[in-house]
């Protein structure tokens, strides 16, 4: 190799005397420098620049630390996100459902006029949800199904569970900092069949047809707006819990 | 310097046997998500890290929040971690958290990555700097590595090193600032041995050109000096 004496490219001849003053050459490349150094007084001066520059980065202070970097030793933000995926894949699958029923019923009470079949599968379907309604507090008294309550056990039977789902996932939703989630999530499941047994006695108490309250819709945009908020609350937590996992394809781990 | 020509790169290296296995221990126990042992890893690294960012942001207060996640994303991570250099992969993730500030950085108005990285490409190679050091110097036996810096003479290193393009500020900063070795640079910049030795080099170059800018902070280099060994 030749090259070591071959200034006509200065630039990868000072990359050779930089990597040579730190010992990064090859034995042979740094013996054949060393020796061409003897003669080369531009290669002297260059070579004696570049140690200069580097002693004078190495003389630098260390800078003093702003503040210690140690992680708390309580995973505080850990717990409450690795908490989120205990009630959030629930909600998401009862907020669905919910929703699905909800739109059913404002469909099904859009329709004025309605062939016979369906007419009556509506009404049904209203009975059931005055039940549910009955529960809620400021409709209580208000609540006239138009019809006994009867069919659609399956319906409703979702349809209460998936409300306090939807409410329980609100709470936790807003109330995020509080670190209580995962308890909050599963308690508040209980309340859904407590609720269920007195619907029934409260929903045949006022069936008196007075004035036509419009059931139907009211509980099927609360089962809608309720069940999408359980799925959104649900997701954004999964998605949340998403991003505190380690995501393996970082480009930065592959060649440890 | 008579005969020292083989400076090594590495200042002592920071691990002794038992130090290292230490350190293999620690990073064992923080796999298992043990933030005690990982503490003892901040314990360790957290000057060479906020070091590094330091010097590549030239801001204390973006340096630290850089060094701060960059050691929370190392712990999330440790367990994809396993390897040769816990330092190289940390500084790592400490180095692209200096790009990742740079970008949200180019996103706002006020500040422009363009300009930064003008500044520092400007004049690469451009002239032959050697031509400058012919010129006899003020104070013969100056010499920086022996001498305590003066507080302007390290306000004029640091700012050069800001002038420098950001991938050569990367490599000088751990080459000649936290003495690594050019394949543990590789490992940290991402790119192979060749690259980092020139970067060096271009490096030491370009600094050298900004820092003759003020040769009343910096005596040009001794001729003899080089002569006698």
């Amino acid at each position: 190799m030749g090259n070591a004496v071959n200034h006509s490219d200065w630039e990868s001849q000072r990359e050779r005397l930089s990597a040579y003053l730190d010992g990064e050459l090859s034995p042979a490349e740094q013996a054949e420098l060393a020796a061409h150094l003897r003669d080369c007084e531009q290669c002297q001066r260059e070579l004696a620049a570049l140690r200069q520059t580097r002693a004078l980065l190495r003389a630098l202070p260390t800078p003093a630390l702003p503040r210690d970097f140690s992680l708390p030793e309580q995973p505080v933000i850990a717990a409450r996100r690795r908490a989120a995926p205990v009630w959030a894949r629930p909600a998401q699958a009862i907020g669905t459902i919910a929703a699905m029923i909800g739109l059913a019923f404002l469909i099904a009470t859009a329709l004025p006029n309605l062939p016979h079949g369906m007419a009556g599968s509506a009404t049904s379907a209203s009975g059931g949800s005055a039940a549910y309604n009955s529960t809620l507090p400021g409709t209580a008294s208000a609540t006239t199904p138009a019809s006994p309550v009867t069919a659609t056990p399956g319906g409703e039977q979702s349809a209460d569970a998936a409300t306090p789902h939807a409410t329980a996932s609100n709470t936790i939703f807003s109330n995020e900092k509080t670190p209580t989630s995962v308890t909050a999530g599963s308690n508040t499941t209980e309340p859904a069949g407590g609720t269920y047994g007195p619907e029934h006695s409260a929903s045949g108490a006022h069936s008196a047809p007075t004035q036509p309250f419009p059931v139907a819709p009211v509980a099927g945009f609360t089962l809608l707006f309720g069940g999408a908020a359980a799925v959104a609350a649900g997701s954004l937590a999964r998605r949340r819990s998403r991003d505190d996992e380690p995501d393996e394809p970082d480009d930065e781990q592959e060649s440890w | 310097m008579p005969g020292s020509d083989h400076a090594q790169g590495d200042p002592a290296d920071p691990s002794d046997e038992l130090d290292e296995a230490r350190e293999r221990a620690a990073i064992s126990r923080s796999q298992r998500g043990d933030r005690s042992a990982f503490n003892e890893l901040v314990a360790r690294y957290q000057s060479a890290a906020y070091g590094l960012a330091l010097r590549m942001l030239g801001d204390p207060d973006a340096a630290a929040d850089v060094t701060q996640d960059a050691f929370f994303s190392a712990f999330r991570n440790i367990r994809a971690f396993r390897g040769a250099s816990f330092r190289a992969w940390l500084l790592r993730i400490v180095s692209n958290g200096c790009y990742d500030y740079w970008r949200a950085q180019r996103r706002r108005p006020t500040e422009s990555l363009d300009a930064l990285l003008a500044s520092g490409d400007e004049a690469l190679g451009m002239q032959a700097p050697e031509s400058e050091l012919t010129e006899p110097a003020a104070q013969p036996d100056w010499n920086p590595e022996e001498a305590a810096l003066r507080a302007e003479v390290i306000a004029a290193i640091e700012a050069a090193i800001l002038k420098l393009a950001p991938d050569q500020r990367l490599v000088i900063i751990l080459s000649d600032i936290q003495g690594m070795s050019y394949e543990e640079i590789a490992r940290v910049a991402g790119t192979p041995l060749g690259t980092v030795k020139s970067r060096i080099a271009r490096a030491r170059a370009r600094l050298r050109e900004l820092l003759l800018a003020q040769p009343e902070l910096f005596p040009p280099v001794q001729r003899h000096d080089v002569r006698e060994q």
